[in-house]
């Protein structure tokens, strides 16, 4: 598994890690996936439908691109009412993201509002890691 | 992640009222002002392993905050300011920060006294938990009773509640018994963005998920007798508490406004404590467009509590054929907003206004005996019917408590506690539960929350509320 959940006191935190910056930004949309689902584990990529969204942001590093993407795919789930499983990366540096995200359609079991600052990016001995607070 | 290392200590304040505590200014250096908290001996042994005191400590930072910054009882961990955190800063000079009002911007609670009496009610019970479980959407799923066009949604954010009675969801009796009427006239529907009207517009008439909820309670005690005798209120006489706010447009007008915030700070050389803390001065263009932004979201969660409230009465009118006017709306409170008040930008993130006796701002009904605060229990607990005081206007700010405060994260109440059983056990204590999911049941299991006759205590003690009744629940509806 790409992402964890972690014990937090009254928000959701979710941890994710990879060899790659992209890989930890999947781990971490997988990550939103599991929780809105209810499921422990993600839901298989396969599930994704055809249809994709694009998502192209800037920010001023990694932290603030990945909490501008997260909050992009919370707004689809909730105006498409879609669960993303899957992306394509057609651009990732640390100041801009171009990526295309697929969804399914689902009933939520649970709900987030937003990603929030209280959240970090770092690169580690294996790759990259990141911690998202999410206000539920 | 923000370090633990700074943990508060019983060493690091004096108690200064018998359930009041403060942290001195000299505390850390960039401390403008002393940070005081409501607590009990209690309450304290848990309060001390959290982070919810460091987030007080850090609101005390900030540019123009008047006197003292404050928390309730109910104080626990939040984003940037505390839930339960309650900072005025002085307007003109002052700094307003999203951090202070939270994602569920004017997530309220209201109340409404049905004149029904318990024995009654049970005979049809069922009956009128079905009709409301159906007419209120709870959860995530199902579109609310008001469908409108995104030109009509913004009417609905810049009048509030007073557009919402103009198309027939309430009376104006409503109005009066709302906080700001319902409206609060900053608002500008223009710096709310597609994004968050998009978000939002099929949600006008919707419960969401999470700890909100539509409860029927029964009057299970009388503390004041004059003043219930006053408001007509009788033991076991049946009442409605619906607690919801601004659903998806209020959390993306947080989201958005962050942003724009966090781009603000370096423009204004602002300086904060934890960047959870992103503000910009009330004065500047930023600030003013998320003070816009921000009361269009409060008016659209005035709407949202009008709209479930005419759908209850219509409920109410179908199963036991009473009049609408018969189920009377006794307050509506915001939870989460920054409103000017004097000389001040008063920030109440999980925090109640309780004016007290005189105070021009409260209904005439109500005005010589104080604003109705109401303060809800978790699921399965007693709620509070409670009324503002002198004493609050002159401590804080005029402010009370918001509710139980949660002590256990979800994630372990979920572990922890089965929906199933939790449903099981309510229903055996006569409470009927309709909800749309298990998980979210057991999210919201009474454990997981602080004890409400606590808080309920600490601020009647305290002088900042006085009790008038209690509330039990015997249906729940919530997502």
């Amino acid at each position: 598994m790409k992402f964890e959940f972690l014990e937090h006191p009254s928000d959701l935190l979710i941890k994710a890690a990879g060899k790659t910056e992209k890989e930890v930004f999947k781990g971490m949309m997988q990550g939103v996936a599991a929780y809105l689902s209810g499921e422990v584990e993600t839901k298989p990529e396969a599930l994704a439908e055809e249809q994709s969204y694009i998502i192209e942001i800037e920010g001023d590093g990694y932290l603030n691109l990945l909490i501008k993407f997260l909050n992009e795919i919370l707004y689809l789930t909730e105006t498409e009412r879609k669960i993303f499983t899957k992306v394509d990366f057609e651009e990732l540096a640390e100041i801009s993201l171009k990526a295309k995200v697929y969804g399914y359609k689902s009933e939520f079991v649970e709900q987030i509002k937003g990603a929030t600052y209280r959240s970090s990016f770092e690169k580690t001995p294996k790759g990259f890691e990141a911690r998202v607070v999410f206000d539920i | 992640m923000c370090s633990i290392s700074n943990m508060i200590q019983k060493k690091d304040f004096k108690q200064i009222g018998k359930y009041l505590y403060e942290i001195p200014k000299n505390f850390r250096d960039d401390m403008k002002a002393p940070a005081r908290f409501y607590s009990s001996p209690a309450f304290l042994e848990k309060l001390l392993g959290e982070r919810a005191l460091e987030q007080l400590v850090n609101t005390a930072t900030l540019d123009g905050v008047y006197k003292y910054a404050l928390a309730m009882p109910d104080i626990h961990e939040g984003y940037g300011f505390p839930i339960g955190g309650v900072v005025a800063l002085d307007k003109t000079k002052g700094l307003i920060s999203p951090g202070g009002v939270g994602y569920d911007i004017n997530c309220g609670v209201r109340l409404l006294k049905t004149g029904l009496f318990l024995e009654e009610f049970n005979s049809k019970k069922r009956e009128l938990m079905e009709e409301v479980f159906k007419t209120v959407p709870a959860g995530l799923a199902g579109k609310g009773a008001a469908r409108i066009s995104l030109e009509e949604l913004d009417k609905f954010l810049e009048w509030g509640a007073e557009y919402a009675v103009e198309k027939g969801f309430g009376t104006a009796k409503d109005l009066e018994n709302t906080e700001e009427n319902g409206r609060l006239k900053t608002a500008d529907a223009g710096k709310v963005s597609d994004r968050a009207k998009k978000r939002g517009k099929d949600q006008l008439g919707t419960l969401g998920s999470g700890n909100h909820f539509l409860e029927i309670q029964r009057v299970a005690g009388i503390f004041d007798k004059k003043v219930a005798d006053r408001l007509n209120i009788q033991p076991d006489e049946v009442f409605v508490m619906i607690h919801t706010g601004s659903r998806g447009l209020g959390h993306q007008v947080a989201t958005d406004y962050i942003e724009i915030m966090r781009a603000a700070m370096k423009k204004y050389n602002i300086k904060i404590a934890d960047p959870e803390l992103v503000s910009a001065p009330l004065n500047s263009k930023e600030g003013q467009d998320y003070f816009k932004a921000m009361s269009a979201a409060a008016n659209f969660a005035w709407v949202n509590r009008q709209v479930i409230t005419e759908m209850t009465r219509r409920a109410f009118n179908r199963v036991f054929g009473i009049p609408k006017e018969q189920v009377v709306l006794i307050y509506d409170v915001a939870h989460n907003m920054a409103k000017i008040e004097g000389n001040l930008i008063v920030h109440r993130k999980g925090a109640t206004r309780a004016f007290g006796p005189g105070n021009p701002n409260i209904p005439l009904i109500y005005r010589d005996i104080g604003q109705p605060a109401i303060l809800p229990g978790s699921m399965g607990t007693a709620s509070y019917l409670m009324l503002g005081t002198k004493k609050a206007e002159e401590e804080t700010f005029g402010s009370t408590a918001h509710g139980a405060g949660r002590v256990l994260s979800r994630h372990k109440a979920k572990r922890m506690v089965k929906g199933e059983e939790l449903r099981k056990e309510l229903e055996k204590e006569g409470i009927a539960i309709f909800s749309t999911s298990n998980v979210g049941l057991a999210e919201e299991a009474p454990i997981a929350y602080k004890n409400i006759e606590e808080v309920a205590n600490i601020t009647a003690s305290a002088g900042i509320a006085k009790k008038v009744i209690q509330l039990r629940p015997i249906g729940v509806v919530k997502g």
